[in-house]
């Protein structure tokens, strides 16, 4: 598998911080310049540092994505008192609710490589490991 | 039956619900026991991370966006996309009395058939060493057992004394026949990338001697995934460090670090680490020198145990400055080196006397050995030296020639057959005859048969000299004079 060279790597990690703002919005703009530039390069070079560019952006977004999975369907009253209470120690940029029946009850919430887990199935995980170990 | 309840009860009970808080991952690449994670962005090196179904891995190569994980389990159950946590756990496995006559794999699971190890006590695999204020000076020896080897390569406890030599040279004898010599020491024998067929041979030889009874056995055999031979000593130290910390003295074996470097190599590949000499990845030196720093003797304050270790090593052709050898000879306290030629020639244990040596054994070996194999390195050195120059002359003078006499006497009293130990007293009385010139007259060809007689005479003669010089442990005039009295008595029968 061809690499990316050590320099352009650089470079596109930089395209990367320089699309996305304090707020951790990606700015349209900056990724149509970045790719138009990219494109330049030659045929296999601009494939892969598009691809890596992309993955990029991705990471980045991830880092400010909201994931909240629950038993039953949430309110929008209740989306909007957790998206407001998890706002106060990460960066939100956007949320998606999903309703995943196995938790049988509570919510389990991601965000970028934060998982914080309040769900049954979680309680009877823990359960049963404490209870294999006697 | 209510037991089991009322102790479901008590854990329940004592069961607090949190929300729990892990840092995630998924698996973007997975195969041959590695597994390419992206996320987990606060994962610490050698953390263990635990995949779907119960399977846990550990965190090697961190990387920027992500990083590359060991899987210690069944990986061919994960697939890309699947979820890893972190734990916050370095790994651990149960260590303890339980594992004693037992033979465990790297994660101390039990691969003997004889039923699950119920210890409570978890180690973590890896630890930092002791530090110098916890550590005294080793001056406690060590017996092997092995004549050539506490005569002119004492070990003392706490020492880490390489073994190493070509293959089928004798290695894992020499450590096979001191855990058998044995008594106080509880033995921990790692078997890395060996045939399954070769560790059962050695379970039953230790069996037969009665020695599994101080002794733990981990392996990862050649079959097993690289991961898990890569583990096997870390954990097998892990479980001996228990015993030091109970005041102890250990011995652990490890069979050999040349395939342990070999799977380390093997993962770095997979898991696409730079690699340089010998394609070894960078960092080959620090997986052998944590290791072997764990080697210590305590002092009082600490509760004066200690952990003796002999790693082993494989030479290629003899040739010990290849990468892993001089690694390895650059970290332990002395090496113990076994030649082809010798052991084809019929000297066994093959040791050379010359080349082996032990920097720190010396001031643990005991004053008995001390007085009568002091001038045994320097003269068997000379014996090889002046033989080889005899080879080409005919006249020598009758000084080398009596010292070529009395060489090839000793170097037959050094032999030694498999799994037969020698007390140190036995030891003692032997080389003292052999050095003395009381054997010069015997025929090289019967200089073993004289030794055996002659150590079943001593037990019976009337002064018990065998008796004094354990007690005593050293060869006092008195005793000199009553070993003389006992030799020359001897040599009358001996016809
Ligand atoms: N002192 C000895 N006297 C007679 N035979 C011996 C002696 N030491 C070892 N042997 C024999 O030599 C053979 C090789 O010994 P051993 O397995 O200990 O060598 P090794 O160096 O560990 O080999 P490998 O490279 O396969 O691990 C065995 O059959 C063993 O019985
Ligand atoms: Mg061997």
């Amino acid at each position: 598998m061809a690499k990316l060279n050590k320099h352009l790597r650089k470079l596109v990690t930089k395209m990367v911080k320089s699309s996305i703002n304090a707020e951790g919005v990606v700015n349209a703009q900056m990724v149509q310049k970045f790719s138009r530039a990219l494109t330049s390069l030659s045929l296999s070079q601009s494939i892969l540092a598009l691809s890596e560019f992309i993955k990029g952006l991705k990471r980045e977004i991830n880092k400010s994505s909201l994931i909240v999975e629950s038993a039953v369907e949430t309110s929008p009253l209740l989306q909007k008192e957790i998206i407001k209470t998890i706002s106060q120690h990460y960066k939100i940029i956007n949320s998606q609710f999903i309703i995943n029946t196995s938790l049988l009850g509570g919510l389990r919430v991601k965000i970028g490589d934060t998982l914080i887990d309040n769900s049954i199935r979680d309680k009877v995980d823990q359960l049963r490991e404490r209870i294999t170990h006697v | 039956m209510s037991d089991l309840v009322q102790q479901l009860e008590k854990e329940i009970a004592g069961l607090k619900f949190k929300a729990s808080k892990s840092n995630v991952g998924t698996v973007v690449e997975v195969g041959d026991g590695i597994a390419r994670i992206e996320g987990l962005s606060e994962v610490q090196a050698s953390e263990m991370i635990e995949f779907p179904k119960g399977i846990f891995g550990i965190a090697l190569n961190l990387e920027s966006y992500g990083v590359g994980a060991v899987i210690l389990g069944d990986f061919t159950q994960i697939k890309e996309g699947d979820v890893v946590k972190t734990t916050g756990r370095i790994l651990e496995v149960p260590v303890g009395e339980d594992l004693i006559r037992r033979v465990v794999n790297p994660l101390s699971l039990p691969i003997d058939g004889k039923g699950v190890i119920k210890s409570k006590i978890n180690y973590p695999v890896e630890k930092i060493a002791p530090g110098v204020i916890t550590r005294q000076s080793v001056n406690q020896p060590l017996q092997t057992g092995i004549k050539s080897i506490d005569a002119t390569t004492p070990i003392g406890r706490g020492q880490r004394e390489l073994i190493l030599g070509d293959r089928n040279t004798g290695k894992t004898t020499i450590a096979v026949d001191t855990i058998i010599n044995q008594k106080d020491v509880i033995c921990v024998y790692v078997a890395i990338g060996q045939k399954a067929s070769k560790v059962a041979q050695i379970m039953a030889t230790l069996e037969q001697f009665g020695a599994m009874k101080h002794t733990i056995i981990v392996a990862a055999n050649a079959s097993d995934p690289a991961p898990l031979q890569y583990l096997a000593p870390y954990s097998g130290t892990a479980m001996a460090e228990y015993f030091m910390d109970q005041g102890k003295d250990v011995l652990i074996v490890y069979d050999d670090l040349s395939k342990h470097a070999v799977a380390y190599r093997q993962m770095s590949l997979l898991l696409r680490r730079p690699s340089g000499r010998e394609a070894y990845p960078g960092d080959v030196f620090y997986l052998h020198s944590r290791l072997l720093e764990r080697s210590a003797r305590l002092n009082k304050d600490y509760g004066g145990g200690s952990l003796t270790s002999l790693p082993i090593i494989e030479t290629q052709a003899g040739d010990v400055s290849a990468y892993i050898p001089t690694n390895v000879i650059s970290i332990t306290d002395g090496q113990i080196y076994l030649e082809s030629d010798l052991f084809y020639a019929g000297v066994r244990p093959a040791v050379n006397v010359g080349l082996s040596v032990s920097r720190v054994g010396g001031s643990a070996q005991v004053k008995a050995m001390k007085s009568v194999a002091g001038r045994l390195k320097l003269e068997l050195a000379q014996f090889r030296e002046l033989a080889a120059f005899a080879q080409f002359s005919s006249d020598l003078d009758p000084a080398t020639k009596s010292q070529i006499e009395r060489g090839r006497r000793i170097t037959e009293i050094l032999k030694q057959p498999i799994n037969a130990p020698v007390p140190v007293e036995e030891q003692v009385a032997v080389i003292w005859a052999a050095t003395s010139g009381h054997m010069d007259e015997i025929e090289v060809e019967r200089c073993q048969e004289f030794e055996t007689g002659y150590i079943k005479f001593l037990k019976v003669f009337k002064g018990k000299p065998l008796e004094i010089i354990k007690e005593e442990k050293e060869v006092s005039e008195k005793t000199q004079k009553l070993l003389e009295e006992a030799v020359k008595s001897f040599k009358k029968s001996f016809r």
